[in-house]
């Protein structure tokens, strides 16, 4: 029996590492039970079955996997691709660069906001053209600005 | 003890909220000397600025409270008795509530500054899940043009394939030089001391201090990026980048670029040559100066500390 739940209310950062370590298993091969999750999270990460099997039920209940019921046990599979997972966390991380919630815990390239405008940016890169063609007139000022 | 401790406290609370007040009031007069700085070196004094007015408070409590000789910074005065003496409370329930509320500021910096530490080490920690290893950078399977340093003490780089499709060789050498500079001076332990140090600050103030010490923090990576590859080099990584992230299709449809920073770092950029760096004698004076007036201060602190004890508990200083 497979119980179809909704993928929408899906919150990248509720997921720990754990749970995250078992997506991954689960993304490579799917339909497996909670005992072939463990063996595939290798040897190095490998917790007590019970630790999985509580993992999993989380997963489920978090709607991040999906599971079939075949005699006594449970065989899950992912309800939620990897591709899917990842622009959840990004549109997460661009979000919080947005709105400037967590403008300490991590720092990005250029930060989002919303008031930047094409025309703006046409400007910037004519004002380093013109930078560049000053540079060309007095020879020796680019290796100053380096 | 607890009626030391409780005046201790107290003493701390009030001081720090005086040097607050005028730390905030004499930052629209050095902020512009600041932002002049080479930003590796403003960004840094910022955090110093901002995390003074709590450890300064301390400190100037803490001697306070220290025997010294007789009359060597404090005049001599009696209450009643003569003898060497620290501003102290004598009515129990004061010297608790001085000590309970002091108690209640620490546990509320210490616990904003562990919530965030636990959500970005959380946060690290999912994307390496999902993160494959490169030379210097983690590379995350996403479309969106995005890349991101996350962590404290060992900070990681993260990049999207979204972005390193669209990006030149040299625009991706720009960008990670940019980033490992994060990581090296540890920018986001840097931001997120100055969140917790400006709680007390009003919000304006909060804001206008967050925004300066980020702006810092960026110019200083983009010219630690300008000193392998170029100014310019950098200023047009800055705007190809902009520009991606602006045309991406991303989750949010308001979403744009800060436009006014970015900007300002281009400008930044192009005029690099013209920031003061701050000299290592420089910092000496300025360690001195603060020293000298912490020294000065004591005095006209201590007798401050004595009238706001006298004003709280009327009985308290008469007896030593």
């Amino acid at each position: 029996m497979i119980k179809n739940k909704s993928a929408s209310n899906i919150m990248s950062t509720n997921l720990g590492e754990l749970e995250l370590h078992v997506l991954e298993v689960l993304w490579q091969k799917p339909h497996i039970d909670a005992r072939e999750v463990r063996d595939g999270l290798g040897a190095q990460r490998a917790p007590s079955l019970s630790t999985v099997q509580s993992t999993l039920e989380r997963l489920y209940r978090k709607t991040y996997v999906d599971r079939i019921k075949q005699g006594h046990a449970y065989t899950y599979h992912a309800s939620v691709s990897r591709g899917s997972l990842l622009g959840r966390m990004m549109g997460d991380v661009i979000q919080l660069l947005h709105d400037g919630r967590m403008e300490t815990i991590l720092s990005s390239f250029v930060q989002a906001a919303a008031d930047l405008d094409e025309r703006s940016l046409d400007s910037l890169e004519e004002l380093i053209r013109e930078k560049k063609r000053q540079q060309l007139v007095i020879p020796g000022k680019e290796s100053k600005s380096k | 003890m607890i009626n030391t401790l409780g005046s201790l406290s107290l003493i701390w609370l009030m001081l720090w909220f005086l040097l607050t007040l005028a730390f905030s009031l004499l930052y629209p007069l050095l902020r512009p000397l600041l932002m002049r700085l080479h930003p590796a070196h403003g960004s840094g004094l910022m955090l110093l600025y901002w995390a003074a007015p709590v450890f300064l408070a301390f400190l100037a409590s803490l001697m306070l409270f220290t025997p010294m000789p007789d009359d060597l910074l404090i005049s001599p005065h009696c209450h009643g008795s003569c003898a060497r003496h620290a501003p102290q409370i004598t009515e129990f329930s004061v010297a608790v509530a001085g000590l309970a509320l002091a108690v209640l500021a620490t546990a509320a910096l210490l616990g904003n500054f562990s919530y965030n530490a636990w959500m970005g080490a959380r946060m690290r920690r999912q994307f390496e899940a999902l993160a494959s290893e490169h030379n210097g950078y983690r590379l995350i399977n996403a479309p969106q043009p995005v890349v991101f340093t996350l962590g404290w003490w060992e900070p990681r780089v993260f990049l999207s394939k979204g972005l390193l499709n669209q990006c030149s060789p040299i625009q991706l050498s720009v960008i990670l030089g940019h980033e490992q500079a994060h990581r090296s001076r540890r920018d986001n332990l840097r931001l997120l001391l100055v969140r917790v140090f400006s709680l007390v600050l009003l919000p304006e103030m909060r804001k206008r201090a967050m925004h300066d010490i980020q702006i810092l923090c960026e110019q200083a990576c983009d010219f630690k990026a300008a000193s392998k590859h170029g100014a310019i080099a950098v200023a047009e990584t800055l705007v190809h980048v902009g520009r991606l992230v602006k045309n991406a299709s991303l989750p949010q449809s308001s979403l744009a670029f800060n436009g006014g920073d970015l900007s300002i770092r281009v400008h930044a950029l192009l005029s690099m040559d013209g920031r003061t760096n701050l000299r290592p004698w420089q910092l000496v004076i300025m360690v001195a100066v603060v020293a000298y007036i912490l020294v000065l201060a004591l005095d006209p602190l201590h007798h401050g500390a004595e009238w706001l004890i006298q004003w709280l508990d009327p009985s308290g200083l008469h007896v030593h």
